[in-house]
């Protein structure tokens, strides 16, 4: 009994197209591990244009095409009643992977509620067990933890962003166009007034940063802090500050990080050019993952520190923040 | 019209967790918990300010979980809620998000609700799940990412403004709706000690879990947690090899995506 | 009433409120303050938003009327972020308690309700230049002139005197009659002839003003004289009967940081290759100081219960006050012991808790005073 994974594709965006190509890759993969089956792809949409002839090459078996009025916005609920139409097309049992854009992530409760299966979010790590359901490992408290969970067929999860591999481009594979029932969800239920750009958003605060740069002495001065703000841009992270730097007024006390400054707990922190004294260690040791740059191969920041590099910061800071933005822009080593 | 904000009392960002005995949750031993989720403090601080403009002649909270769940509900009453139902669970109940988002729709069934409210996501399972499931029971519209929300009132459409990774866009949406917000108002009121007192007098109902969810169509999928894991302790930075920075950063930026993931 | 310590929801509702504001509004200030000497006006503003000052004050004059024990837990909250701040949010409960005690219904309303529909402070001017704890012999003269009384005299070590409105003033209508001849009287600030002395840079509890007020033939109405003439040391001693425990459980808040800070510091910092909270040397000095920490709490709380049932509690109140602050002061020690030299440091927060607590020791009644009140009231007993 093999099954057979669908994968809702967000086509929108540059974001919604990587994190699609990473469930199909994680569905692959899924299959792969236990003896094979089918990967279908969903589009869902109006107008779709050119996306089909493009998704078609993106590693799925079958791709499925909902082109409709209905469908010309993203709302969760004709998505899922398009998605629903679509599982009950192909061999059970189904497991839905989504990918984790916003698109994903807010159609993965409405389509397990509809499903009658099991559903969850943020998915890190898959597994199929054979009668029952998908595993699924999952973060909790911000990656502090995580939870292992038993989903029961059809089960819909939705994945963690990079947490999966991307697909790799294949052969072209089958299109087909799928047309939707006369009678779906009543009403016009939501009507488009305006679309405007991503606005570009500024630094995150501080304390709510998933992913938090902070300098020290190391850094030798604040005329190197361009260095360490080009790493914090390329992360996507917010900018802190040992008590050192910011008590030679190199840096605010806004960006005080530690015992007197803010206690943060982000996804990533990075330590550049600290040693690591007590009062800074109580304000960062709680995050996920750490990684310290310094030349003291002795220093107390190594000791909580998950990864290190001995060197010094003003030479290591270049390379890494451009390799940094080369494996973001997906096209890392 | 009138509103209703889901909540759910998490422990506190800070707090020092341990595997439980039973391998599958927390222990809650010396967890402490916030009073309500950020989000969801968010969320409500956004329900009152769309009452105290008009838009809303009652604002009620609403939340499924343990009985130690009623402090949350009390502070939301202490920030300016009217009332509040608790939709008792046992503590050694656990509740996945979309078994809570069934028990939660037949609750919200019972009360008016021409705009349902939640946060983001909870701050302990961080699941984002129970909106779009709410509104999947409850039979009408939801949308997440909310960014910005103004009700006009007397159910005249409401405009919702949305993040997506292609742009924002502006929705004119009918109520009843179920609306998940990216962000709510900032800055939360704190509820004052007056306050704090007065809502001990603003009624709170409970009802067991088990009595509401039996006017749920048929039983939902239960999935709780198989196994509730921390990282391993640290023991010391793993160090980076390397002839040349280039290596140095390329070997981290390996470590960082494939190992860690977190990039 | 049997005895129970939980909490009611109410009670640790309070108890959240004012833990929240420590930590949002007070903490991330505390050290700054303690460094400059900064009033920091913007929190007590909030503190008062909140309804945390004047906790006091009975509901129908705007206040929280809140039992002395709930009193309590909101100051051990506030001051495990900051002692300093904590004295000048509780200066108000101190100068505004001769009037809800002694006021008749008229002075209540006149004096308190502004205090409750707008942000002021207010102080208690009982001590003087000669003499704290010997509170009879006080020089302040209040001279009878027609429908008002004429005060001259200097109090000292005044909490918020630089941005009080209003000031409760003790004063002798007659130095012959030594305690009977006390007085107190509700002086506006901006009376004609008072004055205030240059602000006082003190050891610790730096974020609270202190400061010299002078009455220079100040003349206030006899409608602002609370009680009769010679009612004054009475009304001093009660008001100083029902706030002496919250000062003990100010200085449980502060202890409670410092035991705090010294646990995560013994669990975090190794020596020999282990934390230093395996070495006995540091894991019985936090076990001592558990045991003080607790049993302060406790002399606390079971002051301001009797407090509330109605019941005497002159020696329940003294030994809270007396025995907590001692209990601060050692806890305090030994918490900058087991920082070792980071605990001398100013950039480590230890050593402003110990500033901090010592004057928990001396105000309100110094520790010595207590101590001969907690004897006197219980010799009573044999006699």
């Amino acid at each position: 009994m093999s099954p057979t994974a669908l994968v809702v594709a967000d086509p929108r965006s540059p974001v919604g197209i990587r994190t699609t190509l990473e469930a199909l890759g994680a569905a692959r993969a899924l299959l792969d591990r236990s003896g094979g089956g089918k990967v279908a792809l969903a589009l869902l949409g109006h107008g779709l244009g050119d996306v089909p002839e493009a998704a078609k090459r993106w590693g799925a078996d079958q791709v499925l095409v909902l082109d409709d009025p209905r469908l010309a916005i993203f709302r969760s609920e004709t998505y899922a009643w398009g998605a629903e139409g679509l599982v009950k097309r192909l061999a059970p049992p189904v497991v839905v992977l989504l990918p984790g854009s916003t698109m994903g992530r807010e159609l993965v409760g409405r389509l397990s509620a509809r499903l009658g299966g099991g559903g969850t979010s943020e998915a890190l790590e898959l597994e199929l067990e054979e009668t029952r359901g998908l595993r699924v490992r999952r973060p909790l408290f911000g990656g502090k933890a995580s939870e292992t969970l038993s989903l029961p067929f059809p089960a819909v999860a939705s994945l963690r962003p990079n947490a999966f591999a991307p697909s790799e481009a294949s052969a072209a594979a089958p299109v087909e166009a799928v047309e939707l029932p006369k009678a779906g969800p009543a009403g016009p239920g939501a009507e488009l007034l305006e679309r405007s750009p991503v606005p570009v958003s500024d630094t995150p605060p501080l304390t709510q940063a998933p992913v938090v740069v902070s300098g020290g002495r190391g850094l030798r001065g604040p005329e190197n802090w361009p260095l360490l703000e080009d790493l914090a841009r390329a992360l996507g992270a917010g900018l802190g500050a040992s008590r050192a730097v910011v008590d030679a007024g190199w840096r605010p006390a806004a960006e005080q990080v530690g015992q007197t400054g803010a206690s943060v707990s982000p996804q990533l922190y990075v330590a550049v050019g600290i040693s690591g004294a007590i009062q800074h260690l109580v304000g960062m040791s709680s995050s996920r993952c750490i990684v310290a740059i310094n030349t003291d191969p002795s220093a107390p920041i190594f000791k909580v520190a998950d990864y290190g590099v001995v060197g010094d910061a003003l030479v290591l800071l270049p390379p890494l923040t451009e390799a940094i933005r080369r494996a973001r822009a997906g096209a890392g080593p | 019209m009138e509103a209703v904000v889901c909540i759910k009392p998490v422990p506190e960002a800070d707090s020092r967790l341990r595997v439980a005995a039973s391998g599958v949750t927390y222990d809650p031993e010396g967890v402490r918990y916030t009073l309500n989720s950020t989000y969801d403090e968010a969320a409500l601080e956004e329900a009152l300010r769309l009452k105290e403009a008009g838009a809303f002649e009652k604002v009620r909270v609403v939340s499924v979980g343990p009985p130690r769940a009623e402090e949350g509900l009390r502070y939301a009453l202490a920030m300016g809620g009217d009332e509040g139902l608790l939709v008792e669970t046992r503590p050694d109940d656990l509740l996945d998000p979309g078994f809570t988002a069934a028990v939660l729709a037949e609750a919200v069934r019972s009360l008016p609700h021409d705009l349902v409210l939640v946060g983001r996501r909870a701050g302990d399972d961080e699941a984002g799940v129970v909106g779009s499931a709410l509104g999947e029971h409850l039979g009408i519209p939801s949308f997440a990412f909310v960014t910005g929300l103004t009700v006009s009132g007397g159910g005249s459409p409401l405009k919702v403004r949305r993040f997506t990774e292609a742009g924002e866009e502006l929705l004119s949406v009918p109520p009843p709706v179920v609306i998940s917000l990216l962000k709510g108002a900032q800055d939360p009121r704190t509820p004052t000690l007056p306050n704090i007192l007065k809502a001990r007098r603003k009624p709170l109902l409970r009802e067991p879990w088990t009595e509401v969810l039996s006017r749920h169509p048929g039983a939902p999928v239960r999935a709780p947690a198989m196994r509730f894991e921390l990282p391993p302790p640290r023991t010391g930075a793993h160090l980076v090899d390397y002839q040349s920075p280039a290596e140095a950063a390329e070997k981290l930026v390996k470590l960082l995506r494939e190992e860690a993931k977190v990039l | 009433m049997p005895i129970s310590f939980d909490l009611t929801p109410e009670q640790r509702e309070l108890q959240g409120l004012a833990s929240k504001f420590a930590r949002e509004e007070m903490a991330p200030r505390a050290a700054e303050c303690d460094r400059t000497g900064r009033f920091p006006e913007e929190v007590y503003r909030k503190a008062w938003e909140l309804g945390l000052m004047n906790l006091n004050v009975p509901v129908e004059y705007g206040g929280s009327g809140l039992p002395l024990l709930d009193q309590c837990l909101i100051t051990e909250e506030l001051a495990s972020a900051c002692g300093g701040m904590t004295t000048s949010i509780l200066a108000n409960c101190l100068a505004l308690q001769p009037i809800n005690l002694g006021g008749s219904p008229e002075q209540r309303e006149r004096f308190l309700k502004p205090f409750c529909a707008d942000y002021r402070l207010a102080s208690f001017a009982l001590t003087e230049p000669g003499g704290g704890s010997d509170a009879g012999a006080l020089k302040t003269r209040a001279v009878r002139e027609g429908d008002s009384y004429v005060l001259t005299g200097q109090k000292c070590f005044i909490t918020n005197a630089p941005q009080a409105s209003l000031y409760t003033v003790f004063a002798t209508v007659d130095p012959e009659k030594k305690h009977a001849g006390i007085t107190a009287f509700v002086v506006p600030r901006d009376t004609p002839g008072v004055s205030l002395g240059r602000e006082e840079d003190k050891l610790g509890q730096r974020a609270s003003s202190t400061a010299t007020v002078t009455f220079e033939r100040a003349k206030v109405p006899r409608e602002n004289r609370l009680g009769e003439e010679g009612e004054g040391f009475k009304l001093a001693m009660a008001t100083l009967d029902s706030t002496r425990t919250p000062i003990g459980a100010l200085a449980v808040g502060i202890a409670r940081a410092a035991l705090d800070h010294a646990s995560r510091y013994a669990l975090q910092r190794t020596s020999f290759g282990v934390p230093i909270a395996q070495h006995q040397a540091i894991a019985t000095k936090i076990g001592s100081m558990v045991q003080e920490l607790e049993a302060s709490r406790l002399l606390t709380w079971l002051s301001a219960w009797m407090v509330d049932q109605g019941k005497r509690a002159t020696l329940e109140s003294s030994v809270a006050k007396c025995f907590a602050s001692d209990a601060a002061m050692r806890i305090c020690d030994e918490a900058i012991q087991i920082f070792g030299g980071y605990g001398y440091m100013r950039d480590y927060p230890v050593e402003k808790l110990l500033r901090d607590a010592k004057l928990c020791q001396i105000y309100e009644g110094a520790n010595e005073i207590q101590r001969l009140v907690i004897s006197r009231e219980y010799l009573r007993r044999f006699s």
